[in-house]
């Protein structure tokens, strides 16, 4: 079996992983200097990327400014983070210029920009750029925003940190900002947790409940854009979704849910096609198609884009475009699922795909 | 008449001290950036140097031009009395 990774889309940073700056890459392109043999995941913050191989080893490229990667210096191809630390991580996750690990032990360990908190960590001890630590919280699901952190832990409850000045914390008006992790008041179990740009949703599989908080100036949150701008605790929402959500993802001010049945659901803001439609839509839910019937294998959303894998192997991206975010090369918007040209070599398989920000990744793996 | 790609309020961009830069992240991956020079010359659109975005910065001039003298007076008097 022989594993390849591609990337695509803005490169400003050098968070391709491609061994150069640029503008943008605007078709996927094969990255050739594997340090690692399986990747397991990959996480794409602002200007950075984190991957994680089969084995639990960590390695970063791109924007370092903050120690988001946890290295000395930039880089621009994927370097070993942390190589003598002998931990092995099963999850990762990236903000917008910060970033986080989960062990094998579910211990989460956090590093970068802790500007408004976001880490977890006392600003007063812990400003500037923040190298690993390994904090007292045990994270089964994590999420990181532009500015704030989300966590679920062994109970299912949710536990927030970093700013909340557009309700993004969900722990009421008084709450702000804070740096030490926070429980958000909600009886409910829960599984599934996405921060976006200053937004934050949670899914209770047990109660097929919507919980949303933070701003909704997108109608990012399913309420009235008009009549709530911030929710700042808690919102219960029933979008009559009565099955399992294989995913709850969000772009900065757009979300998607993939249900179990295959269907997509989106809302939010859809200015440069985040919503996969032409037709102005804030407020309401959108079920997104992929043409001729194809079924969703998985999807991944950047900040302002979708990326989306069809069970027949195929790659189909909608929403913004100036950097070739969804990987073509037809105009700065684009508002309908459209086909990314990959030119995988025969047998091979799209086996994982990632994005955030306005770049992305996939695994290819070829018998 | 210029599309904002948000309006964002002064308070949320980071500072650089040294650049004279104000700055907030950009969903292309880079940052919007205004100088204080700008600012104080009533210049509110902040812009990315990697994209077509932009961004509109909400601020009031009157209270920025005197927040940034009282910054600068307390500098110099800082140095006023070093010397």
């Amino acid at each position: 079996m022989i594993f390849s990774l591609w990337s695509w889309g803005a490169n400003s940073h050098g968070q391709l992983g491609l061994n150069e700056i640029s503008e943008q890459v605007n078709a996927p392109t094969k990255i050739n200097r594997d340090l690692w043999s399986k990747t397991k995941q990959v996480a794409c913050g602002g200007g950075h990327t984190l991957l994680l191989d089969s084995e639990g080893k960590l390695f970063a490229c791109g924007w370092n400014a903050k120690k988001q990667l946890a290295l000395e210096d930039d880089a621009h191809s994927f370097q070993r983070v942390w190589c003598l630390s002998g931990i092995k991580f099963t999850n990762i996750a990236c903000g917008w210029d910060f970033s986080c690990g989960v062990t094998d032990e579910q211990y989460l360990f956090v590093w970068g920009s802790n500007s408004h908190g976001q880490l977890g960590l006392p600003t007063e001890h812990y400003s500037g750029a923040i190298k690993p630590v390994r904090l007292q919280v045990r994270a089964y699901s994590v999420s990181m925003g532009l500015r704030h952190t989300a966590v679920i832990n062994s109970k299912g409850e949710v536990w927030v940190t970093g700013s909340g000045k557009h309700g993004q914390l969900g722990l009421g008006t008084d709450i702000l900002i804070t740096d030490r992790f926070k429980k958000v008041p909600m009886n409910s179990k829960f599984t599934h947790l996405v921060c976006g740009q200053q937004h934050t949703l949670a899914w209770s599989s047990d109660e097929k409940a919507l919980y949303v908080w933070g701003d909704n100036k997108h109608g990012q949150l399913l309420l009235s854009s008009e009549k709530y701008k911030t929710i700042f605790k808690p919102e219960k929402i029933d979008i009559d979704v009565r099955q399992n959500v294989k995913k709850l993802l969000s772009g900065w001010t757009n979300v998607l849910m993939w249900l179990e049945d295959g269907q997509l659901l989106a809302w939010g803001r859809n200015s440069y096609g985040q919503l996969g439609t032409d037709k102005g839509s804030e407020g309401k839910i959108i079920n997104i198609t992929l043409p001729d019937k194809r079924q969703v294998k998985d999807i991944v959303l950047g900040s302002e884009h979708t990326v989306c894998l069809a069970t027949d192997n195929t790659l189909w991206a909608w929403g913004w475009n100036e950097h070739a975010n969804t990987g073509t090369s037809l105009g700065d918007f684009i508002f309908h699922p459209t086909c990314i040209p990959l030119k995988l070599e025969i047998d091979s398989k799209i086996t994982q795909i990632y994005a955030g920000g306005a770049h992305n990744f996939v695994v290819s793996e070829e018998e | 008449m210029t599309i904002f790609h948000d309006e964002v309020e002064i308070e949320d961009f980071e500072y650089d001290e040294d650049e004279e830069m104000y700055y907030y992240p950009c969903p292309c991956g880079d940052r919007f950036q205004i100088s204080k020079e700008e600012l104080m010359a009533g210049e509110e659109v902040a812009t990315c140097p990697s994209c077509s975005l932009v961004v509109k910065v909400i601020y009031d001039i009157e209270k920025f031009k005197a927040e940034s003298e009282e910054i600068q007076k307390d500098t110099s008097d800082k140095e006023a009395v070093k010397a």
